[in-house]
């Protein structure tokens, strides 16, 4: 017989397939017996379409017969599920409820760290759209900006073909507008190129792209700006009025209206304008040391960015050697006294997460923090399926009886599995349902509670989907997986005799998997403390000035031609004790510039922060002196002269008697002596050291004022103030804020944190609880025979709840003492981000491991004291 | 007791394996059926007969070791209980009663 000679291979595979098991495998023969019968008398190709046929004509009688017992099991099955889910419905709905919190919590994160992951990658061309930043180090110093020379973008465009286009943006300004007669305080404008929206591309509601920022005194607004000025009324066209000054009001045209910049977005905007007021473009600075604008670059698509920072240095020395020798020195010199400036081109995409500079668009995210909360997110996770899975075996153990009689009754092992796994499969997925009805539900709450904002569209993304999917099949899988095999696979004989043996494998897994959720716990809620400690911390410290009842007040500016006379109306007030017109206030962003100790060589410069102020700044803000004098007004000499911070004499490395020494800023001749030295005080945010300050007299009027008031009055302080204000500047809004609240927002970063974790150790501690409830319950369920037992002869009642504590509190042990050392190294790592920092107690281990520990007893207890009252007599019939 | 009476495949199908003794297996018997009866007989009109008896013990069956004809498969060959064999006797007596008067010549003319 020829080997070719055979029935169709596909038609045989599936007839096989279809027969229903091995006993029934001879007609597989028969077939092919009378397949090589036909092929004789009639020839092959008549038998291989009979073979066919026949087999064709198998499968609907097969397809009906297999589905509809699978049917009539699978209805059986859920019926039986939904029957013991109701018997048993308090450990169902801990069972179910704890996983779908787990899933809602990670859901929760997910959403937001998503959020946070996003920013900046909707634009057209994310992925080639730079934005350049400066490090800047000195011999002693070393500083991080976002601002750039102007003259940068123009030389980057013109030098480097690889970039496309280059853009930029005004550093932020906040002004009045004024339309028809009402006032508006706008604090999102920018002053913008022409081609700003080449590099981030938005959709116009009116005007174009290309006319936007084409003419001088043009103001392109976002829609909900244009709205709150005209309503629907059509914004094109129309005329608004920025207030530069009480005397000085221009006209300014919009021109077009965009969408509101995307929420995930570093770039937030109200406004933007155009640089010039004017036909004639102002002289442009051409410095290459002096920074303010933002600077964006569009590089051709896949260019790599390493590339063409690698070219900056030569373009600093051509440009900026060049505007140094102008001036008389040498660029090789001067980077040989330790200045530095390293030009990063930064990817738009990643300045949401990684740029932390004081000049910031929007409030910048923390990388470290949304690590963080992935890790979070996956333990609570893990925790839920890890609780999810313990309470199913623990349950199965107790259907033995169930399966035993299955078996009995000819369940074939497979249909036990799936039996199982279909059960495992239900609840998994009323977990799902429930977890999304609670994200869904908290949402709002969640957003409002811990200041976050969550990218709720992500829901409905594929990813996320086919995650859910995925994590809905291996969750019942994990869970359905150990009654299912292990249960499935003990002889019937030993499964009826006794419900409630469990095999002691089953428990050591369980009990370190309970070990397991209590560290998770712990972790979490030792962070929380110390979190909390670390704020509390930053917010008590003393910074060295007076942050109490003073207020800082904003455009200040537009006093300049009548700030005496301000001042003394202010000061006359009963409600005000102290007025200081100033550059920069402690928690605002201060001006940084180069200064040297006088002798010094040129070359040598160190980064200052530097405030311009009168003469009453070092009273209102309660700055205390350390050596030397403060300014007096009746010394003309003492607006070229300086007050400085203990820390600028360290880093300049001023020794002997400071005061009579001399400071100068480099590039100028001019010298300015020390007259007073300062005690150093924290004007930046205690993430850094305290940095070098200095203090000179500037009468004319600065853009801020600090107002100390009296305490006991406040509101009518403040009512009193803006009387004053409107008498003198009726047409600027009067704008304020407490200073103790922008000290305080500096640490929002940080309060986010704290509110979060607070959150999710708590769930994560509740989940962990109702685990513990329900494995409580079955390991006293398991053991009541033994109870029994122990009750008749003569256990008391506290001796049986100290019994099942005991194996509980062990547990409880184990997991703190693994969790303290992790806990203890990770949030060392996470107060290394401050300079200055409260100290890990004991305390807040011991809190955290006393409330795990009290739960856990408190939980267990419940379940040991029903046990331990109930009446032997029960517990021996009990099987 | 009387056994019920078969229908006529389960007769036909019992009667053919009895004459086919050691080599009464599925196509076989469907030869004999379809050729005796000049009708084509298909394996599954066979087939559910032969499952019925077996249920109801007029059948046994047993298998045979592979032969290269088939692919190398089992044949499943089929022996009559003796309560085929009883129910045979019984069919043959019903009918031989039944036949009792008829005139084979008769039939045949019409008259």
């Amino acid at each position: 017989m020829r080997s070719s000679d055979k029935p169709p291979f596909v038609s045989e595979r599936l007839l096989s397939w279809l027969l229903p098991d091995e006993e029934w495998q001879t007609p597989l023969g028969d077939f092919e017996e009378y397949y090589h019968e036909i092929a004789r008398e009639r020839g092959r190709v008549a038998a291989r379409w009979w073979y066919r046929w026949q087999v064709l004509k198998l499968i609907p009688i097969r397809l009906r017969a297999n589905t509809f017992w699978s049917v009539v099991m699978l209805k059986n099955y859920f019926r039986v599920a939904i029957r013991s889910l109701r018997r048993q419905r308090g450990f169902a709905f801990i069972n179910v409820f704890g996983l779908a919190l787990g899933i809602a919590c990670c859901l929760l994160i997910t959403l937001h760290v998503v959020h946070e992951v996003s920013f900046d990658s909707s634009w057209e061309n994310s992925d080639d759209l730079y934005r350049i930043s400066i490090t800047e180090h000195t011999a002693t110093t070393e500083s991080e900006y976002n601002l750039t020379p102007p003259i940068l973008a123009p030389t980057l465009a013109s030098d480097y073909p690889e970039v496309i286009r280059s853009s930029r943006l005004s550093y932020r300004r906040q002004l009045a507008i004024r339309h028809e007669g009402d006032l508006y305080d706008e604090k999102q404008m920018f002053k913008a190129d022409s081609n700003f929206f080449s590099l981030f591309e938005m959709s116009f509601l009116e005007g174009s792209s290309e006319t936007a920022l084409a003419q001088p005194s043009s103001i392109v607004m976002t829609e909900s700006t244009a709205r709150k000025y005209f309503g629907t009324e059509s914004a094109v066209g129309k005329v608004v009025e920025v207030i530069a000054s009480t005397t000085n009001v221009l006209p300014y045209t919009v021109t077009a209206v965009v969408a509101d910049p995307p929420v995930n977005s570093h770039l937030q905007f109200d406004m933007l304008w155009s640089w010039w007021r004017t036909g004639q473009e102002r002289n442009e600075p051409t410095g290459w040391l002096g920074y303010g604008v933002y600077t964006y670059m569009q590089l051709r698509p896949g260019f790599p960015e390493a590339e063409i920072e690698a070219k900056f240095p030569a373009m600093l020395s051509r440009y900026a050697g060049e505007q140094l020798s102008n001036a008389g020195r040498n660029w090789e010199e001067h980077l040989a006294a330790g200045n530095q400036y390293i030009y990063d081109a930064m990817p738009v995409r990643d300045i949401h997460l990684t740029s932390h500079t004081n000049w910031e668009l929007s409030p910048p995210g923390d990388a470290r923090a949304v690590f963080l909360f992935s890790g979070v997110a996956l333990f609570i996770l893990l925790v839920a399926c890890v609780n999810y899975m313990n309470l199913s075996t623990a349950r199965s153990e107790t259907r033995a009886k169930e399966i035993g009689m299955r078996k009995v009754l000819g369940s074939r092992r497979k249909q036990l599995v799936m039996q199982m796994l279909s059960e495992s499969a239900l609840m998994t997925f009323l977990a799902f349902a429930t977890a999304i009805i609670l994200v869904v539900v908290s949402a709002p709450m969640f957003q409002s509670l811990t200041g976050t904002t969550l990218f709720l569209e992500y829901l409905q993304s594929t990813p996320l989907i086919l995650g859910m999917i995925g994590l809905v099949i291996g969750i019942s899988l994990l869970a359905g997986s150990y009654p299912a095999l292990v249960m499935s696979a003990i002889p019937s004989g030993m499964l009826t005799k006794s419900a409630t043996s469990g095999n002691n494998g089953g428990v050591l897994f369980r009990n370190s998997l309970v070990v397991f959720q209590f560290v998770v716990s712990i972790l979490l809620l030792s962070g929380t403390f110390v979190v909390n400690d670390q704020i509390d911390y930053l917010l008590n410290k003393d910074l060295g000035f007076d942050r109490d009842a003073t207020i800082i007040v904003e455009r200040a500016g537009i006093f300049r031609d009548n700030r005496p006379t301000f001042t003394n109306r202010l000061k006359a007030l009963s409600s005000v004790e102290e007025v200081s017109f100033a550059s920069s206030l402690p928690s605002t962003s201060h001006s940084e510039l180069f200064m040297a100790p006088g002798p010094a060589a040129d070359v040598v410069q160190h980064n200052v922060y530097v405030t311009f102020a009168d003469h009453d700044f070092v009273d209102a803000l309660g700055l205390e002196l350390d050596t030397g004098r403060v300014f007096q007004a009746d010394r003309s000499s003492d607006s070229m002269a300086v007050m400085v911070n203990q820390a600028l004499l360290v880093t300049m490395g001023i020794e002997g008697d400071p005061i009579g020494q001399e400071l100068k800023f480099t590039g100028n001749d001019e010298k300015y002596p020390i007259v007073g030295v300062l005690k150093d005080f924290h004007f930046q945010s205690l993430h850094t050291s305290i940095n070098p300050f200095a203090y000179f007299i500037e009468d004319s009027a600065m853009g801020k004022i600090a107002v100390r008031i009296n305490t006991s009055s406040i509101s009518n302080a403040l009512e009193e103030i803006e009387t004053v204000w409107n008498e003198f500047a009726p047409s600027n809004l009067f704008q304020y804020s407490f200073l103790d609240e922008t000290v305080r927002e500096m640490y929002a970063a940080e309060n986010q944190s704290k509110s979060l974790l607070s959150v999710f150790s708590m769930l994560a501690l509740v989940i962990a609880c109702l685990g513990l409830f329900g494995l409580s319950a079955f390991t006293v369920a398991r053991r009541t025979k033994e109870i029994g037992v122990r009750k008749i002869f003569g256990a008391s009642e506290s001796g049986i709840i100290a019994m099942l504590n005991k194996e509980f509190a062990r547990t409880t042990i184990i997991a703190l003492v693994i969790a303290v050392p992790l806990a203890f190294f990770g949030m060392s790592l996470w107060l290394e981000n401050f300079a200055y920092r409260t100290e890990i107690g004991v305390m807040e281990f011991v809190f955290s491991g006393g409330i795990v520990m009290l739960i856990s007893v408190l939980t267990v207890s419940i379940q040991a004291r029903r046990a331990a009252r109930s009446k032997p007599i029960d517990a021996l019939r009990y099987e | 007791m009387r056994d019920k009476l078969l229908t006529r495949p389960e007769e036909f199908v019992l009667l053919a394996i009895w004459k086919l003794q050691e080599n009464a297996y599925s196509l076989p018997i469907r030869k004999q059926i379809s050729e005796t009866t000049g009708k084509e007989w298909s394996l599954g009109s066979i087939y559910t007969p032969i499952e019925r008896l077996i249920k109801t013990e007029y059948l046994t069956s047993y298998v045979t070791d592979p032969t290269a004809e088939r692919g190398g498969r089992k044949k499943r060959v089929f022996r009559l209980t003796k309560k085929g064999r009883r129910s045979l006797l019984s069919i043959h007596a019903v009918a031989h009663g039944m036949w009792q008067g008829v005139s084979i010549q008769v039939l045949e003319t019409g008259r």
